[in-house]
């Protein structure tokens, strides 16, 4: 499989970042991995990231929940769009969820997602992932 | 009594009096006023009746009480009659037959009172025609609140389905992705690990599995299948039959294609969903003593319509002791053969939404053929 440079997690699952992270480290497929807990801590290790323009840090791609509390994914992903509307040239953004609500997925539509993956992360979804890429 | 019989002997007799223009003094203008505005009212009186009659044939089913409109009519046309006496014996007085007239008129409009009063109670809680269209605006109104209610409460029913399923699969999900960490963190080979893993991956499956029947049964309801296309039967199965490559190999099914009609305008995953379901089952419930065949045939009906049929060799189901039954919800009649009881009964929700219909005929083991007509 393709490496990937960066990867952003959001989740406020904490044992799915745990498995997320143990996954893609055991892979050996990234780099870098950071996990945040919400869309609020998201927007804003983006925007820390995107002033120093590390292209080692600022993430490849991101692994974006549904529902979180604070600033939940369709709240970040309209943020985003607003602050940032080529977000698609700099990073895929992939929803990782276990939500099978077609409203969800309908919402998904008016972004720029490269993916929506039903959790948990596993090495075969993964490589949609890097094919992707 | 001499009076009475006198009077009735004589009923007709003009002699004992005279015409009334001869008692007393009438002037030309006084008398004509008189003679002419008795006999309009007379005529009037007569046209009423007649009116009110044709309202009664016409009106016959609907119209309240009956028998008053028809004593009301006797009335108006027995007061014509005196209106008519009045006049004529300005010439010819007849004073017997008008008097028994009169009588007549007494008679019927006592009786008519008598009845008006008696259905007055009941003629006042009538609903004028306004009155009706008001209430029945009011009633629409209340029922398309209502409807309004039940849509909204619908919705809320189904986002709360897929958040308590969200919610119940996040923990499971999770447990699934540890026990795969475990098994790259722990050295292979153990046999009773291996096995402890084993049940725990096939417990979270099982239970994720649960779930996504619970909210597949609400997409049935809420999907709304409008990927309309030309599908190639053929192409569709064999996309099918590439899914379920594992079931497909283990079993060495046969698939034959009977096909008068290649294709079939229908929402794609609409078709691949009822037919994914009938073939799996026919796999799934094929008998052991023979090689599973299914037999794939179509043909074209009445009014564009395609009729779609789906054959095997299977066990067959005892429709006698189960009948329709085998596309209820959660109804499973093999505890064998694993299956969540929501296959057929999707089947049959998905062509009956798109206006087609689902039949069964059976043999027990000689095999089942399903038998959809679809609405294209």
């Amino acid at each position: 499989m393709k490496r990937i440079d960066s990867i952003l997690l959001v989740d406020d699952d904490e044992v799915c970042n745990f498995i997320s992270i143990t996954l893609l480290k055991h892979l050996g497929l990234v780099d870098n991995i950071h996990a945040v807990t919400n869309g609020k801590e998201a927007l804003k290790f983006l925007k820390e990231n995107a002033v120093i323009k590390t292209a080692t840090v600022f993430p490849e791609v991101i692994f974006l929940d549904l529902n979180m509390p604070v600033l939940d994914g369709f709240d970040f992903l309209e943020r985003l769009n607003a602050t940032m509307p080529d977000y698609a040239s700099v990073c895929k953004i992939f929803i990782l969820t276990s939500s099978e609500s077609p409203l969800d997925i309908d919402r998904c539509r008016r972004y720029e997602i490269a993916g929506y993956i039903s959790k948990p992360l596993t090495e075969k979804k993964l490589e949609i992932v890097t094919r992707a890429k | 009594m001499d009076q009475v019989s006198d009077f009735f002997t004589g009923l007709l007799s003009a002699a004992l009096w005279p015409a009334r223009w001869y008692c007393g003094t009438w002037t030309g203008f006084h008398g004509w006023l008189y003679i002419l505005s008795s006999l309009a009212i007379c005529t009037a009186y007569f046209l009423i009746p007649v009116s009110i009659f044709y309202v009664l044939v016409k009106r016959k089913k609907d119209l309240p009480f009956p028998h008053i409109f028809s004593l009301f009519s006797l009335f108006i046309l027995s007061c014509g009659i005196t209106h008519f006496f009045d006049a004529i014996v300005f010439w010819l007085p007849l004073y017997r037959l008008h008097a028994l007239f009169l009588f007549i008129t007494a008679v019927i409009s006592g009786i008519t009172v008598y009845y008006l009063y008696k259905v007055l109670p009941y003629a006042l809680t009538f609903t004028s025609p306004p009155q009706l269209e008001k209430i029945v605006a009011q009633r629409t109104l209340e029922l398309a609140q209502k409807n309004n209610e039940l849509l909204k409460l619908n919705k809320e029913m189904d986002n709360f389905v897929y958040t308590t399923s969200h919610d119940l699969k996040s923990p499971i999900n999770n447990i699934s992705g540890l026990v795969n960490i475990l098994k790259m963190e722990i050295p292979q080979g153990n046999a009773s690990v291996d096995d402890l893993l084993h049940r725990i991956e096939s417990s979270s499956s099982r239970a994720i599995d649960a779930i996504h029947n619970l909210t597949g049964i609400l997409k049935v309801h809420t999907e709304p299948y409008d990927d309309l296309e030309n599908v190639h039967i053929q192409t569709l199965v064999d996309e099918i039959m590439e899914e379920n490559t594992i079931l497909v190999k283990e079993s060495q099914v046969i698939i034959r294609y009977e096909l008068n009609e290649a294709n079939i305008f229908f929402s794609k995953t609409a078709l691949k969903s009822i037919l994914s379901n009938l073939i799996i089952n026919a796999i799934k419930y094929k008998s052991p003593a023979r090689q599973p065949e299914i037999i794939i045939r179509s043909f074209p009906a009445v009014n564009r319509k395609i009729e779609l049929h789906v054959s095997d060799n299977g066990m067959g189901i005892d429709l006698n002791a189960y009948g329709e039954k085998i596309f209820c919800l959660f109804k499973r009649f093999h505890d064998h053969i694993e299956g969540s009881g929501i296959g057929l009964y999707s089947v049959k929700k998905i062509i009956e939404n798109k206006g087609g219909s689902i039949t069964v005929e059976s043999k027990v083991n000689e095999g089942s053929t399903f038998k959809m007509v679809l609405h294209q």
